[in-house]
């Protein structure tokens, strides 16, 4: 008898080729909706995002990584090297229990590898590919090199973003993460069409191009008027106020916004300052919003001697937006992160105790406790080949003997 | 030709802005008949925000709305009448999805919560999007965009590196856009297709939550673990890259990201190997991270010589990852950008044929589909309440002079 699925993605398996960040995360989003991803590596080319900042490839110090841990969550490793011919019976059999796999070499290194998707295909007609490169594989920029910082330049989103007239802002690993989320997307719904039809298929993902879509309203805006968007700090084009304000405390800011009259004469009523209501420099949202810069400061003068949870329960009681910038302590000690339990801890093997962001989805009908920690290297080479895969004991040595297994 | 990845799924959403309606934008570029239901006369908020063609504000020609509800279908419903709701149930009878924005409780004092649909359509996959999530103590606190984007981890960050060494007093900087917005539609659009894949093994549909600020949190996950486990606060002030990073060139901006040696080595080499690079403090890779600030000044001097795209190209050539910073007109324009079909047309009986971003990814069996440009107002009623649900003509007149539609 099958067991119920208790996943969404239960029964799916995903091999995982990946290394560095935005694609071996893209495969975790996927683990935390249930699907058995395997991670295949190697230390001829160890993921660089195993690598400590010493370099050391000693196989203590590669299981320390936290940032590998929280990218990596609840995978299976095992230790394949892909250039070895030797290992190409068991990549072979990997590929024929597998529903995807994920790769983010150069555009043409997997072919090289004997792993392009024709390849795959011969083993497993209907499986999934998925290849994220920076650029995309079309195209004359194809085999250029990307990290976050450059796709978030690529696609505009560093030049929009910006202090009104200051310079544009440096892309970090969230741009990772934004590609790393367009993956999931596209494998989910990719598996959901294969579910339907039978079909798999082969998806170029351009993470440079995933960053893009995020600024659509900004393309339009080219296409429409010719015009690139000018930097505009924490300022909106209609609401005022709408900016950080500092507070007391060292590094201490709030977000504030007013978007409705009834919210502006709360926000008047909370800060003591009622004659702001019928004041011409701010009696209506357009005078408001031209004189922000004046208005900004008088709401600095009350912010700044005052602590961002304070401002935020004074302004939300009476119904206005108001929220400290939060930083990751804020985050952790909020009382409501922490009701809604997104931080999740375990044991791993070689960190210890380790606390991590779980799941970003709450699911009524499937709880997602799939926070699980990311793989030793090779922790699961004797599961996969042998109960996986049915390899015998002896064949799996000689994989090692060979270093195809490695 | 292959099916469309969504074909046949039916989709309703009752959604504002960006992060509801571009969930239900991802699903309906794969195919899904999403319906997209809004307030008679006034719409989706997104409609009155800029930018305008021609800087003129008019409803039908907001970019925000044109780019995030492509290939939809659009109706409009007060579904705070009687009559209202009875067609929206009967909409929602044999949906799908419904994706929704509405505060925490709003949709259950109306009969409209997740308990009574799955009574009505136990398959129904209902997808809540809200700044803070349906359950802990701010979930019905007010968030616009910006407050949601402070509220995520990201924000206390930006900017690092020379934004922050030029402003070091300045307050924490949101994202350009919808950002935060958009990142926690393209999150639910995740569960809504994990959730239909697992639909018939599961057994039913479900109740998806949400939260924009969590969304954006999954984000930071690396930098905002080392606060509980290590204690460590990333500030604006240790953001920073190694060697290089964001630096001014010729004629703007580029990004040069120099950290591993064999990217060093191609940086050396473009340079036309200058005496300062072969000194041994900067050979030897930790010294050179040492003396970051001084490296950073002397490729400061190299590249205000030249060019973004000149040095984004002779980098890449020798294996350096450098990248020019875009105008978005640049993004658009650039030779990449087309060779790999970022952009389609698509043609709006209003604005016109614009250009239009696709999407990241490119599958080799169901290529996007852009059908239709986003709806005007109310444009599918007949289409919907008629032909789909068998309303009359006469009722429909009645129910338009009634507010309903």
């Amino acid at each position: 008898m099958t067991p119920m699925p208790k996943y969404p993605l239960s029964g799916v398996r995903i091999l995982d080729f990946s290394t560095q960040m935005a694609c071996p995360y893209g495969a975790t989003l996927l683990a935390l909706m249930g699907a058995e991803v395997i991670k295949v590596e190697s230390r001829r080319y160890l993921d660089s995002g195993r690598r400590p900042p010493s370099r050391s490839v000693d196989p203590k110090v590669i299981n320390m990584v936290p940032r590998f841990n929280d990218n990596n969550l609840g995978k299976l490793s095992i230790t394949v090297d892909l250039t070895n011919p030797d290992a190409r019976e068991i990549v072979n059999g990997l590929l024929r229990i597998a529903d995807v796999a994920m790769a983010n070499m150069r555009p043409g290194k997997m072919d090289k590898l004997g792993l392009g998707y024709a390849d795959m295909r011969r083993e497993k007609p209907d499986i999934i590919m998925l290849s994220l490169s920076s650029m995309g594989n079309q195209g004359p920029e194809r085999q250029y090199a990307g990290y976050a910082a450059i796709f978030a330049a690529l696609s505009g989103l560093s030049d929009a973003t910006g202090y009104v007239g200051g310079i544009p802002t440096e892309g970090r690993a969230t741009i990772d993460a934004t590609a790393a989320t367009t993956v999931a997307f596209a494998v989910a719904a990719a598996l959901y069409h294969r579910k339907q039809t039978g079909e798999g298929q082969h998806i170029n993902l351009s993470a440079r191009e995933s960053v893009g879509a995020l600024l659509g309203e900004m393309y339009l805006d080219y296409a429409m008027n010719g015009r690139n968007p000018t930097r505009k700090g924490n300022e909106d084009d209609v609401m005022a106020p709408h900016n950080v304000y500092p507070c007391v405390d060292k590094e201490s800011w709030v977000s504030i916004a007013v978007g409705s009259e009834r919210e502006w004469q709360a926000f008047c009523r909370v800060l003591g300052r009622p004659e702001w209501i019928t004041d011409a420099r701010f009696a209506d949202p357009h005078v408001r919003w031209k004189n922000r810069a004046a208005l900004d400061s008088a709401v600095a003068e009350w912010t700044r001697t005052r602590k961002p949870y304070d401002v935020m329960h004074a302004l939300q009681n009476a119904g206005v937006a108001a929220l400290p910038s939060m930083s990751s302590k804020d985050l952790f000690t909020d009382p409501h992160s922490q009701s809604r339990g997104i931080y999740k801890e375990f044991q791993h093997k070689a960190l210890g105790k380790r606390t991590v962001i779980g799941p970003q989805w709450k699911l009524s009908a499937t709880s997602l406790d799939t926070a699980k920690p990311a793989p030793l290297f090779g922790e699961h080479n004797e599961l996969v080949f042998e109960e996986l895969l049915g390899m015998r004991r002896e064949t799996v040595q000689e994989k090692e003997q060979s270093k195809a297994i490695y | 030709m292959s099916k469309q990845i969504f074909e046949g799924v039916n989709v309703i959403e009752i959604g504002e802005i960006a992060a509801a309606p571009y969930c239900g934008k991802l699903l309906a570029d794969l195919g899904a008949d999403v319906v997209k239901v809004e307030p008679p006369l006034i719409g989706d908020k997104a409609r009155t925000r800029g930018p305008f063609l021609g800087d003129v504000p008019n409803s039908e020609q907001s970019a925000l709305f044109l780019y995030a509800n492509t290939n939809k279908r659009g109706v409009t419903l007060n579904f705070d009448t009687l009559s209202g709701k009875d067609i929206l149930l009967r909409l929602l009878k044999n949906a799908d999805v419904l994706i929704e924005d509405r505060e925490p409780g709003e949709l259950d004092i109306a009969g409209l919560g997740y308990e009574a649909l799955r009574a009505m359509n136990p398959q129904l996959i209902m997808v809540s999007i809200t700044p803070f999530g349906q359950s802990g103590p701010y979930k019905n606190y007010k968030a616009y965009p910006l407050n949601t984007f402070h509220a995520g981890g990201e924000g206390y960050t930006l900017p690092g590196g020379l934004g922050y060494a030029k402003y070091p007093d300045r307050e924490p900087l949101k994202m350009a856009g919808y950002f935060g917005e958009y990142i926690a539609g393209l999150t639910a659009a995740i569960a809504a297709a994990c959730a239909l894949y697992g639909r018939d093994t599961i057994g039913s549909g479900q109740h998806v939550d949400i939260s924009k600020q969590e969304a954006l949190m999954a984000l930071s996950r690396v930098v905002l673990a080392r606060y509980p486990n290590e204690g460590f606060v990333e500030t604006r002030a240790v953001r920073e890259l190694p060697i290089g990073g964001l630096m001014p060139c010729k004629d703007g901006f580029a990004v040069v990201m120099a950290f591993e040696a064999r990217m060093w080595e191609g940086l050396v080499e473009i340079m036309g190997r200058p005496a300062w690079t072969q000194e041994e403090r900067y050979k030897n890779a930790d010294s050179r991270v040492a003396l970051k600030k001084e490296v950073n000044g002397l490729i400061i001097e190299w590249l205000k010589a030249h060019t973004k795209d000149e040095v984004y190209h002779q980098a890449q050539a020798h294996d350096c990852a450098v990248g020019p910073v875009y105008t978005i007109g640049e993004a658009i324009g650039s030779a990449q950008t087309r060779a790999q079909g970022f952009m389609t047309d698509l043609q709006h009986p209003i604005v016109g044929k614009l250009e239009y971003p696709t999407a990241g990814y490119h599958f080799s069996r169901t290529p996007l589909l852009f059908k239709r440009p986003a709806p005007l107002l109310g444009q599918h009623n007949e289409e919907v309440y008629s032909r789909r649900l068998g309303i009359s003509k006469a009722e429909m007149v009645e129910l338009r002079l009634a507010g309903v539609i």
